[in-house]
């Protein structure tokens, strides 16, 4: 039986939790903590920070490639800004491309974990690989034509990844794409 | 337990499994956005790619009279046959409309013994004086070694003038040549030297090489 202690018990659980639950999403866009040090004479980073996780742009982009970065998050071990996130625009004709390093993916953690890089809007129009590297090669081929999530470990300390795009398309055409990049911890 | 009670240790729940997310995940992204043109829009690098002079008459116009045998028999009957990929680059003259391809997928039928093929294909650069030199790299990115059929097999690139610019190895995976450096208007031959042994497993055997043009560095590719 619905009386209405029972209706405002009901409403305010829902005006409590429902906030808390929309809010949920923004613990994605929290920055881990991150501290380095500044060279007096210089001003500029010296030291690698703790959780720095972001893109870094390379000396020079691809022919055909633009960027816009993100928020800047800190600084590489090399005094390079590591931004937030990358809004990547090509333009190509029909062929297979190498884009080779449009970005690095920098990683410096104080706890081994992994990687997980999602596919969340995939290309519809033509096919396209994004190919993770590191120096030792290549850690991860990721398709661009689907919904898809992939990891990888990553270990305690810096690890820069260089990351490669390669488009195939074969008519003239215009697609997006979104990748997100997820660094977890094991608890 | 009472209602107040309850509705606390619901949103102590909620709040602490929002917690425990937070500190999980730092989320990064990449956002893209891709146009490709037409291939009457391709320039530079974009506008390399194969072609045949003997299949498509009036482009020796722009490009070296070249890849002239696409079609030779070879034994009795049998003959070369060449299937051109997607065109990368085109442009047209008057009511004449040429083609530069992505890739070829040749047959080339032949019987035992030694064969050199000469000038099955070309590939070539289309470009006016203002556009860059580009820089091209000849790889075995499958190599033609299974079944022990073929004792040697080379594809043999060599300018407009028949002078040989790089060998490559076809039984070594990875081999690669380069940089060759075209300028806008000039073209490679292609010929390809066999020499088929009567052991081996195999009737047919396959290989792919890939070309790789940059016009950004001579860096090799690296992928």
């Amino acid at each position: 039986m619905v009386t209405k202690a029972r209706a405002i018990y009901t409403v305010l659980t829902l005006a409590i939790c429902l906030p808390l639950y929309v809010l949920n999403p923004w613990v994605y866009l929290l920055k881990p903590g991150y501290t380095y040090l500044v060279d007096v004479a210089t001003g500029r980073p010296v030291q690698p920070t703790v959780d720095c996780v972001g893109f870094v742009l390379p000396a020079q982009l691809p022919r055909g490639v633009r960027v816009a970065t993100g928020e800047l998050l800190c600084y590489d071990n090399l005094g390079r800004g590591v931004f937030e996130s990358l809004r990547l625009s090509l333009e190509a004709t029909p062929g297979t491309w190498v884009y080779a390093v449009v970005a690095y993916l920098y990683v410096s953690t104080s706890r081994a974990g992994y990687l997980e890089v999602v596919v969340e809007k995939p290309l519809r129009n033509f096919s396209a690989i994004l190919v993770v590297g590191s120096r030792g090669g290549e850690v991860l081929r990721v398709s661009l034509g689907a919904y898809r999530r992939y990891r990888i470990p990553v270990a305690l300390g810096v690890t820069t990844y260089g990351i490669t795009l390669v488009l195939e398309a074969s008519r003239p055409t215009r697609d997006t794409f979104r990748v997100g990049v997820y660094l977890g911890s094991y608890l | 337990m009472d209602r107040r009670t309850a509705a606390l240790l619901l949103v102590a729940v909620v709040a602490l499994a929002s917690v425990v997310n937070a500190t999980v995940f730092a989320y990064r992204w990449i956002y893209g956005t891709v146009s490709i043109a037409g291939p009457e829009e391709a320039r530079g690098a974009a506008c390399t790619g194969f072609y045949s002079a003997a299949a498509q008459s009036g482009i020796t116009q722009f490009l070296p009279n070249l890849g002239t045998n696409y079609d030779a028999l070879t034994y009795g009957e049998n003959k070369i046959t060449v299937t051109p990929g997607d065109v990368v680059c085109q442009w047209t003259v008057g009511t004449n409309t040429y083609e530069l391809y992505e890739s070829i997928e040749v047959s080339i039928p032949v019987t035992v013994g030694s064969w050199y093929i000469q000038d099955f294909y070309a590939f070539g650069y289309y470009g006016t004086e203002t556009d860059p030199e580009v820089y091209v790299y000849f790889r075995v990115d499958d190599d033609a070694a299974d079944g022990g059929r073929l004792t040697t097999a080379y594809l043999i690139i060599r300018n407009a003038d028949g002078d040989e610019l790089a060998r490559l190895d076809l039984l070594t995976l990875g081999e690669q040549e380069g940089p060759i450096t075209l300028s806008p208007g000039s073209g490679l031959r292609l010929d390809l030297y066999l020499d088929v042994s009567t052991t081996g497993t195999v009737t047919s055997v396959t290989f792919k090489v890939g070309v790789y043009v940059t016009q950004e560095s001579n860096e090799p590719p690296s992928l």
